[in-house]
C-alpha cells in the first residue's frame, strides 16, 4: 500500500473527520503529521481519540514553537516505553532507553515534521511560517489561559501511545 | 571533489549531525569536525577556517542565517551549504542573500548533496 493510501486509511479509522471546530491550520497539521510518521518513523500505527483540551500537565516536555502568523507551540508526550519505542523505530540507533539520545531523536523528528509543515503551507501559499529551536523541558502543562485551542493527537503503536499536541497562539 | 576539504557540519541535533558526518565520510571525506550551534560554528570558522560549512538553520544561541552573515565576514571563500527541514523560499532566499552558496532539505537526499558539494568542491 502506498503511503498516501495508508495515510487515509488511518485517518479514516480514527475520529478525524468527525472533528468540528477544528481550524484547517491544526487539521492539516494532523495530516501531515500522520503522513511523516508513516514515512520516517513507523507505519503500523493508529490514531486514538483526537480531542480539543482545556488543559494538560506532564512531565517531560519536547517541544518547538512555530512563529509567524498563524504561530503554535508544538510538544510531545508518553510513556517512557512509548517514547523509546518511537526514538528507535525513527534513529535506529539502538536506543532501548530514555535517555540524551531518546529526547533527540524525538526532537529530531519534531523538528523534521514540523519544518516539512512549514515548507508545505508555504508551497501551497498559505502562510510563510518559521521555527524555534526544538527545546526539552521538564513539567509543563498547558492551558486556554495562554493558547487559543490545544489539540492532542495520540498516535497508538504496538510499544505504547506517543502524544503529540499543537497548541494555537494566535 | 578534493576529498582533502575541510568540512564543518553545525547541527543542534546530534541525530543529524552523526548522519552528516557518516555521509560525508563515506563520500571519502577525511577532515570533517561538527559543532552544535551558530555561535560555535562562527568560532571554529574563525580559528580553524574550513573550506566548507554545512549548516542549519533552526539552532539554539544563534542561528543559521545570521551564523553565514558573519563567517561571509570572516572568510568570504568559505563556501556554505544550508541543510534545514525549513525549506521555504523564505528561508533559502535568506540564506542564498547572507553568502550560502545553496539549500539541501532535509530528511537529506545524498545524492543532491554529492552533486552540490561536486559543484562547490570542484
Amino acid at each position: 500500500m502506498d503511503n498516501k493510501k495508508s495515510v487515509s486509511k488511518i485517518l479514516e479509522a480514527s475520529n478525524y473527520s468527525q472533528l468540528e471546530n477544528m481550524s484547517d491550520f491544526v487539521k492539516t497539521y494532523i495530516e501531515k503529521l500522520v503522513y511523516n510518521i508513516s514515512m520516517y518513523v513507523d507505519p503500523d500505527f493508529s490514531l486514538g481519540s483526537i480531542e480539543i483540551l482545556n488543559d494538560f500537565s506532564g512531565k517531560c516536555e519536547l517541544s518547538q514553537a512555530i512563529t509567524g502568523v498563524p504561530s503554535a507551540y508544538s510538544c510531545v508526550e508518553g510513556r517512557d516505553e512509548a517514547l523509546v519505542g518511537f526514538a528507535e523505530h525513527y534513529s535506529h540507533l539502538g536506543i532501548t532507553s530514555f535517555d540524551v539520545l531518546a529526547r533527540e531523536a524525538i526532537l529530531d523528528f519534531l523538528n523534521l515534521h514540523n519544518g516539512l509543515f512549514v515548507v508545505m503551507l508555504s508551497k501551497n501559499n498559505i502562510c510563510e511560517l518559521s521555527l524555534d529551536a526544538p527545546r526539552q523541558n521538564g513539567n509543563f502543562s498547558l492551558d486556554l489561559a495562554i493558547y487559543k485551542s490545544i489539540t492532542v493527537i495520540p498516535v497508538m503503536f504496538s510499544y505504547g501511545t506517543v502524544k503529540f499536541f499543537l497548541c494555537e497562539t494566535s | 571533489m578534493n576529498r582533502d576539504t575541510k568540512i564543518l557540519v553545525c547541527d543542534d541535533s546530534i541525530l543529524a549531525r552523526k548522519s552528516l558526518c557518516s555521509i560525508l565520510e563515506n563520500f571519502g571525506y577525511t577532515d570533517v569536525a561538527e559543532v552544535s550551534n551558530g555561535e560555535d560554528c562562527v568560532n571554529y570558522c574563525r580559528d580553524n577556517r574550513p573550506g566548507i560549512v554545512l549548516l542549519d538553520i533552526v539552532m539554539p544561541v544563534k542561528d543559521g542565517v545570521t551564523a553565514t552573515r558573519e563567517i561571509m565576514e570572516i572568510n568570504p571563500d568559505t563556501k556554505i551549504v544550508i541543510v534545514s527541514s525549513v525549506g521555504t523560499q523564505t528561508h533559502i532566499k535568506e540564506a542564498i542573500k547572507a553568502g550560502a552558496k545553496d539549500f539541501v532539505q532535509k530528511p537529506i537526499d545524498e545524492e543532491l548533496l554529492k552533486q552540490i558539494l561536486e559543484n562547490i568542491d570542484g
